[in-house]
């Protein structure tokens, strides 16, 4: 079940009408709010396991299974404090990651590196947004470890935690003492919610069916066949999978983030205008800012973070972003996009070490929008190796762009109308946001008053354009297969 | 909630008003309806606007006839063009159609008059191409046709004259439906996602069927004293070494031309002129800014590649 299909709107539709049904004055006088805030989390959590058992239903007793383990060891951590049980609510995640998702990796690139036969490779299936919540599970027993978050008493809350259905197939990550705390208040489906989520959750498709998709069949026949095409078709192809990507996974973003605020709850933001970014350092601040804030807090921190000296400073970002680009998926390009940022991320702090400007330096215009532009040459370059398949069709890529390749000069207009949707919206949310004095990413966002007929006029003009240019084919989410 | 309500639908129907007009360019086909004449199965209203950016781009009006043409010849057309949507040429603006290129590459002395039509294959074309050749009584037919595939089953329908109608599944009020742009466009997007994966592998016609259908085009073109040309446009695809071929089934191809010989029908392959285009200027003749390039239907290079190749054919068979 995609949030882009006819199923997920039915299947939505029903669970807010159910947790909807709890706001009757008349079941709230005679059940009590806190009796029926219980029962919308059962509601929510059923409906989160029939959400994710629709994929693969083996895939729910994965899920069941580790939710147990963090339960029991952040328990127990509380009571004893004892590192085992840490351990065990580490491993079990750790170890649900690695067999599923990293064993057959290891296995055949270990046969190929000794020339062997690939052998005693698993046939599993991973299952679709294991590294989100296997991330999730192990922030909740990590943050009790440190005692930033009490062992929550409710196995269903926690549960929820785990698989609430907004973000548990390709997140945002939410962190457990960001979400738990929610649990305990009484949040439900309210006019005002509902305005909202509805809306960011329209612009979360717009980006995703619109633009992400009907860039892919571009970007996807380029990768396929690099040879077929021109050298400015190439480039073309590069710099649009830059902004499918971003509006592919900020796309589902918003949707998670409208489905959940729908629900009455609030979801981190995950994106910040990633491609105003002057330097990769500050990228990583606005990219995937989910992931970012928990790879530092939970491994850049305690590999020792900035707190031993510069090399080893430079050797935990980029051991960090190693870990990252593994995290993305079990391949070794992955892993070289993730070595591409870990060096630029230390070519960065050493730069500015050497011309002594601290994190809060800010540069005369000129100075930024070069910057911006190079990190967006850079990242775009990157974004090769995450794309390729392999190796060799990243290679067949930059050579096409480095030779000159001749061949089909294909400019997809898609690619076009998507790179300037995608600039117009970024002037919109700096100008909106300077003016409103938001944070940039805030701007991003058109909350506009439905209870007027211009508001009206414009959320239906928008819903109706994004499903008429939306693309029909079957293009399933990218960070799916993280 | 009265009020929100009156306020929703307020704004509904601005909204429909300005996705109207956005349809208005984006997805305007006319509307289809049955030709009584039966030259086609059927055919669109006469000067009905259209305007199409969905997969390259047209705008204009359909002709008087309810066909695509820029000018309608009094009385009879020298050179008639049958086909399908690729000939119907609402992805390229109609100057740089096929039959209006061909048109000016005789520079006059010959009419062309084009009666492609979305839906029409080859079979359809054959089973309608006697009424054609009564109606426009041309000195040559172009039976235009991407497809060599047809199976048995489909064939044999022409010969007992009982293929599908090809709109008659579209209730009255699909049809007037489909006359608000907007309507149209959103019915369009539903219809292509309840489409699943591509089409579904044929078994070829045997080659006695093949050879009673092209039986029908060489005694109907006959009785007319007309001379039929099949142009055959297979899609060009490119492999991963960068080097093109032609998307088809070369045995099917190789019998059809060896069936066309026997029954005297002229036919204008375009796999070598695509492949060479590909080679020396890297031009597919498929395919669109706005979709996938090489795939769907014959753009601008392709429509001229045609328009060239048919002029050739027919010079070629008047010097003999």
């Amino acid at each position: 079940m995609v949030f882009n299909s006819f199923v997920f709107i039915i299947f939505f539709t029903l669970v807010c009408a159910v947790c909807a049904l709890t706001n009757l004055p008349v079941l709230v006088k005679n059940i009590g709010s806190e009796r029926l805030s219980s029962f919308r989390h059962y509601v929510l959590l059923a409906a989160s396991y029939i959400f994710y058992g629709w994929w693969n239903l083996k895939c729910c007793f994965i899920m069941l299974g580790l939710t147990a383990v963090s339960y029991v060891s952040a328990v127990l951590i509380e009571k004893t404090g004892r590192k085992i049980y840490l351990l065990a609510g580490v491993i079990a995640p750790l170890a649900v990651l690695g067999i599923f998702k990293y064993y057959n990796f290891f296995v055949s690139s270990f046969c190929a590196m000794l020339g062997l036969k690939s052998a005693g490779a698993l046939n599993i299936v991973l299952p679709v947004g294991v590294s989100f919540y296997t991330f999730q599970s192990l922030s909740y027993t990590i943050d009790v470890y440190r005692k930033k978050l009490k062992a929550e008493k409710s196995f269903v809350k926690l549960a929820l935690y785990i698989a609430f259905f907004p973000q548990l197939v390709a997140g945002p990550i939410v962190k457990s003492k960001d979400f738990l705390p929610q649990l305990y208040e009484n949040r439900n489906i309210t006019l005002k919610n509902l305005e909202a989520g509805v809306q960011i959750f329209v612009f979360g498709l717009f980006k995703k069916i619109v633009l992400a998709d009907n860039i892919s069949v571009f970007v996807d026949d380029v990768f396929l066949c690099p040879k077929k095409y021109h050298a400015v078709s190439v480039i073309l192809a590069v710099v649009s999978y830059s902004i499918q990507i971003m509006c592919d996974f900020s796309g589902y973003s918003d949707m998670a983030a409208g489905c959940a605020k729908c629900l009455g709850y609030d979801l981190c933001r995950n994106f910040d205008l990633p491609y105003l970014s002057k330097n990769v350092t500050e990228f990583w601040k606005r990219w995937h800012i989910s992931l970012s804030t928990w790879l530092q807090e939970y491994l850049y921190i305690p590999l020792g973070g900035n707190r031993k000296g510069k090399m080893r400073t430079y050797l935990n970002n980029f051991l960090t972003m190693l870990i990252g680009g593994l995290w993305h998926g079990a391949a070794w390009t992955f892993v070289a996009w993730g070595a591409l940022h870990g060096a630029a991320l230390c070519v960065n702090k050493a730069f500015m070490a050497a011309m002594g400007r601290d994190k809060n330096y800010k540069g005369n215009a000129a100075e930024n929008i070069i910057s911006a532009a190079a990190t967006f040459i850079f990242v775009s370059f990157c974004w090769i190796f995450f794309r390729a398949d392999s190796f060799g069709n990243a290679w067949q890529i930059i050579t096409a762009i480095f030779t000159r390749q001749k061949g089909v000069l294909h400019i997809s207009s898609w690619c076009i109308f998507a790179v300037v949707s995608v600039a117009v919206g970024y002037a919109a949310a700096v100008i909106r946001s300077r003016r409103k004095n938001l944070p940039a990413a805030e701007g991003f966002y058109p909350i506009l008053d439905l209870n007027t007929v211009h508001g009206l006029a414009v959320f239906f003009t928008a819903l109706g354009m994004t499903l008429c240019l939306a693309y029909t084919g079957n293009n399933p989410f990218i960070y799916f297969q993280f | 909630m009265i009020k929100w309500i009156l306020k929703a639908a307020a704004g509904g129907a601005i909204a429909f008003i300005i996705l109207s007009a956005f349809s208005a360019v984006y997805f305007n086909t006319p509307v289809y309806t049955e030709n009584p004449t039966g030259e086609t199965e059927c055919m669109y209203n006469g000067g009905q606007f259209y305007s199409y950016a969905y997969e390259g781009f047209s705008c204009g009006f359909t002709d008087s006839r309810g066909f695509k043409n820029s000018a309608v010849p009094e009385g009879t057309a020298d050179i008639l063009i049958m086909g399908s949507s690729h000939m119907e040429a609402f992805q390229v603006s109609q100057q740089d159609s096929a039959a209006d290129k061909l048109a000016a590459l005789f520079g006059g002395s010959r009419t062309v008059y084009n009666i492609g039509i979305s839906g029409h294959t080859l079979l359809y074309n054959v089973s309608n191409l006697e009424k054609a050749l009564e109606k426009y009584k041309p000195s040559y037919v172009i039976i235009e046709t991407g497809e060599i595939i047809f199976s048995d089953k489909e064939t044999e329908k022409v010969f007992d004259d009982s293929l599908d109608p090809l709109i008659t599944h579209q209730g009255k009020l699909a049809m007037f439906l489909k006359k608000f742009p907007c309507v149209s466009l959103l019915h369009n997007q539903y219809y292509n996602t309840r489409k699943t994966g591509g089409a579904k592998a044929k078994t070829p016609a045997s080659e006695d069927n093949t050879e009673k259908l092209f039986g029908i085009i060489s005694r109907v073109c006959g009785e007319y004293n007309v001379r039929p040309i099949i142009l055959y446009h297979p899609h060009i695809a490119v492999d991963s070494d960068g080097l093109p071929h032609a998307d088809t089934d070369t045995e099917t191809l190789e019998m059809m031309k060896g069936i066309c010989e026997r029954e005297n029908i002229i036919f204008a392959d375009m796999t070598d002129t695509f492949i060479g285009k590909y080679n020396d200027e890297y031009i597919l003749p498929h395919g669109f800014a706005n979709t996938s390039a090489g795939k769907g239907h014959l753009n601008r290079y392709g429509h001229e590649m045609a328009a060239e190749k048919l002029y050739e054919a027919i010079i070629a068979d008047g010097e003999k």
